[in-house]
């Protein structure tokens, strides 16, 4: 169906994540489906981990600082690295910090439909392991994740739903396997099913292809979203499903965007504390549009 | 800690300071965007950055049939076209703007004639 097409080379300039009148917007804990472009600085994580049952580990605060940047190496497929710098406060206790493992990703856009303002890509992760710093308790074994990362806005709805057609969805679904099956203290590493989306409502989807709101003209910029993330254990005693709900907002600045949300807990196994995630997204397509914004190799553009 | 902090402030500096190489994304339309209005005589719209002339903008009927007057033009952030005595109904409005760092941007909306 002409709808649903594989894919062709790529425009040249177009690094930001648009399918049709749909911009999807890199959001700050869900990866994106677009094999483009991208410079996540920094991105800040606050939360408190609990102290364990037993009462050998006390309640520890936690501040992740990370940094993705993904490249787009042929037409429709990236490759991104993600350096992630964590600063442990236990209580009662001394401070520790280190770098996480390093993470390598890879990404391909398989289907697209710019009428349905759809997108399927498929990829993975490797967390490499004993790359990072054993004081933070990085894993000294590597972890695979193979993945699906998908978009859909809701632009095709008929116009009797017509307020309903900025909303959007992105997601993810991953199996992560972990390259060692327990560790020397007797504990397991079980397979886990990571499941993530973010919903969205998109105010200048609303504004530019919708209906022009006067009085939501202060906030033409914004995109208040809700952002799941799930991890499921699959085997070797399973274990519950942990997660968190993360409600927030996005701010659309141009060659810029910032985001904000708050993380909360889905149940007692994921832990009773709210916690946030601050993020700055530079796109660099804007910056430096000579340098990013089109693959290294088969850019369309080198063939005029 | 202390240079990447340095880092950060100039890359956040420079990315706000201006958006003289961003994406052009539609601000705002004449007819409005979704609006219902009395037939017009052109169809207006402000972008966010400036466009180059390859910009294009084009009216369609509810058949998809071109109905402007293929007069596009294009000055600094706005392009504008012309459009004939429109009969009541549905009409969609198709552009896509060359911003003039060379960004693509493209996007639709729809107005009614009443």
């Amino acid at each position: 169906m002409a709808v649903i097409a594989f894919h062709s080379l790529t425009n040249k300039l177009q690094a930001h994540g648009f399918e049709g009148d749909r911009f999807f917007p890199p959001t700050p804990t869900t990866d994106d489906p677009f094999a483009t472009d991208e410079f996540a600085m920094p991105t800040f994580s606050f939360f408190n981990t609990p102290a364990s049952a037993d009462g050998t580990e006390p309640k520890t605060h936690q501040i992740d600082l990370s940094t993705e940047f993904d490249k787009e190496i042929f037409p429709k497929f990236s490759l991104g690295v993600t350096v992630t710098y964590i600063f442990l406060k236990p209580e009662g206790q001394l401070g520790t910090s280190g770098f996480d493992n390093l993470s390598f990703s890879a990404k391909y856009q398989v289907l697209e439909s710019a009428k349905h303002e759809f997108i399927l890509s498929v990829g993975g992760e490797i967390d490499l392991g004993g790359s990072g710093s054993k004081l933070i308790g990085a894993e000294s074994y590597s972890t695979y994740t193979p993945m699906f990362y998908y978009g859909k806005g809701f632009g095709d709805l008929p116009n009797a739903l017509k307020y309903l057609k900025p909303f959007a969805v992105t997601g993810t679904l991953g199996y992560a396997i972990p390259g060692e099956a327990g560790n020397a203290d007797g504990s397991l590493n079980p397979d886990t099913l990571q499941w993530a989306f973010a919903l969205e409502y998109s105010v200048p989807y609303l504004q530019q292809h919708v209906e022009e709101v006067e009085w939501l003209k202060p906030f033409q910029n914004w995109i208040p979203l809700v952002e799941f993330q799930m991890n499921t254990p699959v085997n070797r005693g399973n274990g519950f499903t942990t997660g968190t709900i993360n409600p927030g907002v996005l701010y659309e600045g141009g060659r810029f965007q910032i985001g904000a949300e708050a993380q909360i807990p889905v149940n007692g196994s994921t832990g009773p504390n709210v916690g946030a995630v601050f993020q700055v997204q530079i796109f660099i397509d804007d910056i430096f549009p000579k340098v990013f914004g089109h693959p290294i190799f088969f850019n369309k553009d080198d063939e005029k | 800690m202390k240079s990447m902090r340095i880092l950060l402030i100039m890359i956040v500096a420079w990315a706000s300071a201006s958006l003289a190489e961003a994406h052009a994304f539609l601000d705002h339309a004449e007819p409005k965007v979704g609006s219902t209005v009395a037939a017009p005589t052109e169809v207006k719209l402000w972008m966010t950055m400036g466009l180059r002339k390859a910009s294009t903008l084009q009216v369609l009927d509810a058949s998809g049939k071109e109905v402007d007057g293929k007069d596009v033009r294009v000055n600094e952030e706005t392009m504008a076209v012309s459009v004939p005595r429109l009969g009541a109904g549905t009409y969609t409005v198709e552009w896509k703007a060359v911003a003039s760092c060379g960004h693509k941007t493209s996007g639709t909306f729809v107005f009614v004639v009443k």
